[in-house]
C-alpha cells in the first residue's frame, strides 16, 4: 500500500513537473514573440469603450514606430497616422462614436515588422453622479430632468442640458430624481 | 491574517453603507433602428455601477410603444444526472438588479417584437430607465437625491420620397483658436439623396452677424449616415453666447437647426481666494477674486467653501453673498468663517462656485496657522483619478517566466537529493 501511494504521488510531481515546462515553454514563446514582434496591449481587440480619449499600448524591444487609426479595416480612411519613439500613444482630440481599427509598425534599421490589426468600439454613455450637486459624468450632453413628489405623483419640476463634467446645483429641500437621458 | 482582513471588509463596507454618493450610468445611451414589420430583435445594455457600491436598480420603460418591450434574464436550471438547461425568462415591467461593491456593471437584455402597421413617418422613441431604489434603513425610506438614466431605443419610420434630418455639434474652442461644426446628418427617406450641403451663420447675442461658413458636400443613400463639417476661424469675435443657424441643402429641400453655444472658455473663474489679518480661533475673512470672462451678464453668483481635514472629515465651511457680475468684471466675494475650533494644520478645500443654476468645482490645499491661512491650488478638476498600475506587462511576463524556472529548478534539485539519498542507503545496505 505505501509503494502504491508512493508511486502515485511520484506520478503527480511528474506531471505537475509537465506541465510547469510546458508553461514554460509558452511562455518563451510568448518572450520570443515579444522580442522579436509588436505585441498590442490596450485597448483589447473588439473593445467597447465609452472614453473618447482611450491611450493606446503596446510592447516591443524596438525604439520606433508608425502608429495608425481608421476608421475602416482597410485603412483606406485613416484619421490619425504618426511617428513615436514610446510604446504608448495618447490622441490629440476625442473620438466619435464608431468603430475603429488600429496597428502599429515598429522600424529596426531596414526591417519593418507589422503588428496585428485590432478593432475597437466607442459606445455613448449617459451616467450621473450625484454628491453636492448632479454632476454628467457620461462621454454625451445630457438632458437631465428633475421629477419631485407632489402628493403621490411624481412630477416634473425642472430640466437642464448638461455638458460632460458640468454640475447641476441639487434641490436640498425636496426629495428629487434626475434622470439623465443623451440630449438630441 | 483572516481577523485582519475581515476587520477591513467591515470597515470597507460601513463604510460604502453610510455613502451617500448617487452614481449610475448606461450605455450605449441610444439605439437606432429603421422600421421593418414584424422585426424581432434584442439589443444588451450595460447598466453601470460608477461608485462600485451596493444598490437595486428598477428598470422600467416609457413611451407610445413601450409594451413590444420585454427583458430576458437566463434561468439556469440544473436536472437529473447534473444536467443544465438554460431558458429564457422574459419580464415585462418591473425589473430589478441588484449590485454589490465588486461590480462595476450588469447586462441587460432587451427584447423587441414591431408590429405590422406602425405607419407614422419619423422617429418613435421608447425609453429604458435604470433607476437606484433609494435605500431604506430602520424601516425609513432614505431622503435626497436619487439618480436614474435612460437608454433610448429608436425606430424610425421612413418618409416618402427624400428626407434628410441634421444635428448640430459644436466643439468647445478657446479664443483664437477656429470653431469646429459638426453637422451628423440621416437619410430618413426611402430615396437616395444625390447633393447634401451646409451653411452656417453665426450670430452674436445682439444678432449681429458675426460669420458664415459653408460645408462640404457629399451624397447619401436611403437610411444611410454621414456628417458634414465647417470651420470658422472666428477672428476678431469676441468671447459670448452665439447662435449658430444650420441650413442643410438637399437635391432642392432643406433642413434647418439651430444652436446656442458658447464661444470662449469658462464662463467664470476663480483667481484667488486669500485670508488677510487672520488669528486662529478668530472669524478669518475670506477674499475670493471671481472673473467674469465672458461678455455677457451672469447672475446669482457665489463661492461655497468646504474645508475638510486629513481624514477626509468636513470641518467647515461658509458661503459668500450672491452677486450679478457683468459681462468682463473682476469682483472680490466675501466670506467669513468661525475658526474657534480648527486646529493648525493642513487642509483640503473644495470650492464651490455657484452661477445661475450651475457650479463649478475646484480644490484648493490651506494651510492654518496661528497668524495665517495660505490657500494654494492644489487642482482644478474634480474628475476622479484612475490609478494606473506601474507593473509593465513585459516585467509581468519576466516575472512569470522567472518563478516557473525557479519552480523547475527546484523540482530538479529535490529530485537529485532523493535520488542521492537513496542510492546512499543502497551503497550502505
Amino acid at each position: 500500500m505505501k509503494l502504491k501511494k508512493k508511486k502515485r504521488i511520484k506520478d503527480l510531481v511528474f506531471q505537475l513537473e509537465l506541465f510547469s515546462l510546458v508553461v514554460l515553454a509558452l511562455l518563451l514563446y510568448v518572450l520570443i514573440g515579444i522580442v522579436n514582434g509588436v505585441i498590442l496591449i490596450t485597448p483589447p481587440d473588439n473593445a467597447i469603450l465609452t472614453e473618447l480619449n482611450p491611450e493606446f499600448e503596446w510592447i516591443s524591444r524596438y525604439q520606433d514606430y508608425s502608429f495608425y487609426l481608421a476608421k475602416d479595416k482597410n485603412f483606406t480612411e485613416v484619421i490619425i497616422e504618426t511617428n513615436l519613439s514610446q510604446s504608448k500613444y495618447e490622441l490629440p482630440t476625442d473620438l466619435d462614436f464608431y468603430e475603429y481599427y488600429w496597428y502599429v509598425v515598429a522600424y529596426d534599421n531596414k526591417r519593418v515588422i507589422k503588428s496585428s490589426v485590432r478593432k475597437f468600439r466607442v459606445e455613448t454613455l449617459v451616467a450621473l453622479e450625484i454628491r453636492e450637486g448632479v454632476k454628467n459624468v457620461g462621454n454625451v450632453e445630457a438632458n437631465v430632468s428633475v421629477r419631485t413628489k407632489q402628493g403621490d405623483n411624481w412630477v416634473n419640476t425642472g430640466a437642464a442640458v448638461l455638458d460632460v463634467n458640468e454640475i447641476l446645483r441639487k434641490d436640498r429641500e425636496r426629495v428629487a430624481v434626475y434622470i439623465a437621458e443623451q440630449n438630441e | 491574517m483572516n481577523k485582519i482582513l475581515k476587520t477591513w471588509m467591515l470597515v470597507l463596507m460601513f463604510l460604502v453603507v453610510t455613502s451617500t454618493v448617487s452614481a449610475i450610468g448606461v450605455s450605449p445611451a441610444r439605439k437606432t433602428i429603421f422600421y421593418e414589420p414584424g422585426m424581432q430583435g434584442s439589443f444588451d445594455i450595460r447598466i453601470l455601477n460608477n461608485e462600485f457600491k451596493d444598490m437595486k436598480v428598477k428598470i422600467y420603460t416609457e413611451g407610445d410603444l413601450k409594451d413590444i418591450i420585454t427583458f430576458s434574464k437566463d434561468k439556469v436550471e440544473i436536472g437529473r444526472g447534473g444536467k443544465v438547461e438554460i431558458s429564457k425568462v422574459l419580464y415585462f415591467d418591473d425589473v430589478e438588479m441588484g449590485f454589490d461593491i465588486t461590480d462595476e456593471s450588469k447586462k441587460l437584455t432587451y427584447n423587441f417584437e414591431l408590429s405590422n402597421n406602425l405607419e407614422k413617418p419619423g422617429i418613435h422613441e421608447i425609453k429604458i430607465f435604470a433607476q437606484e431604489v433609494p435605500r431604506s434603513g430602520d424601516g425609513e425610506t432614505v431622503v435626497g437625491a436619487v439618480g436614474a438614466v435612460a437608454h433610448q431605443f429608436h425606430i424610425i419610420v421612413p418618409y416618402p420620397g427624400k428626407y434628410l434630418e441634421a444635428e448640430l455639434r459644436i466643439s468647445e474652442t478657446a479664443l483664437g483658436e477656429p470653431v469646429t461644426f459638426v453637422i451628423p446628418v440621416r437619410s430618413m427617406g426611402y430615396d437616395d439623396i444625390n447633393s447634401v450641403k451646409g451653411v452656417l451663420e453665426i450670430f452674436d447675442s445682439s444678432n449681429n452677424l458675426v460669420g458664415t461658413v459653408e460645408t462640404n458636400e457629399i451624397s447619401l443613400k436611403s437610411k444611410a449616415k454621414s456628417e458634414l463639417v465647417a470651420l470658422w476661424d472666428a477672428i476678431g469675435v469676441e468671447p459670448g453666447i452665439m447662435k449658430a443657424k444650420l441650413t442643410v441643402h438637399y437635391d432642392g429641400k432643406t433642413a434647418n437647426v439651430e444652436k446656442t453655444f458658447n464661444f470662449g472658455q469658462v464662463l467664470l473663474d476663480l483667481i484667488y481666494m486669500v485670508v488677510r489679518d487672520f488669528r486662529l480661533g478668530e472669524i478669518a475673512k475670506f477674499d475670493t477674486l471671481v472673473e467674469n470672462k465672458w461678455s455677457e451678464l451672469v447672475e446669482n453668483v457665489y463661492v461655497e467653501t468646504i474645508f475638510f481635514d486629513k481624514f477626509g472629515d468636513e470641518v467647515n465651511r461658509f458661503k459668500t453673498p450672491t452677486e450679478n457680475f457683468e459681462g468682463g468684471a473682476r469682483k472680490e466675494l466675501v466670506g467669513y468663517m468661525d475658526t474657534i475650533d480648527m486646529e493648525i494644520g493642513v487642509y483640503d478645500l473644495k470650492v464651490l462656485l455657484f452661477y445661475e443654476d450651475k457650479f463649478i468645482e475646484k480644490h484648493l490645499r490651506a494651510l492654518v496657522s496661528l497668524n495665517s491661512i495660505e490657500i494654494g491650488f492644489f487642482g482644478a478638476t474634480a474628475q476622479a483619478v484612475s490609478v494606473q498600475s506601474g507593473l509593465k506587462k513585459n516585467t509581468l511576463i519576466m516575472f512569470l517566466i522567472l518563478i516557473i524556472i525557479a519552480a523547475n529548478i527546484g523540482w530538479y534539485i529535490y529530485f537529485r537529493r532523493r535520488h542521492k539519498v537513496k542510492e546512499g542507503k543502497t551503497i550502505k545496505k
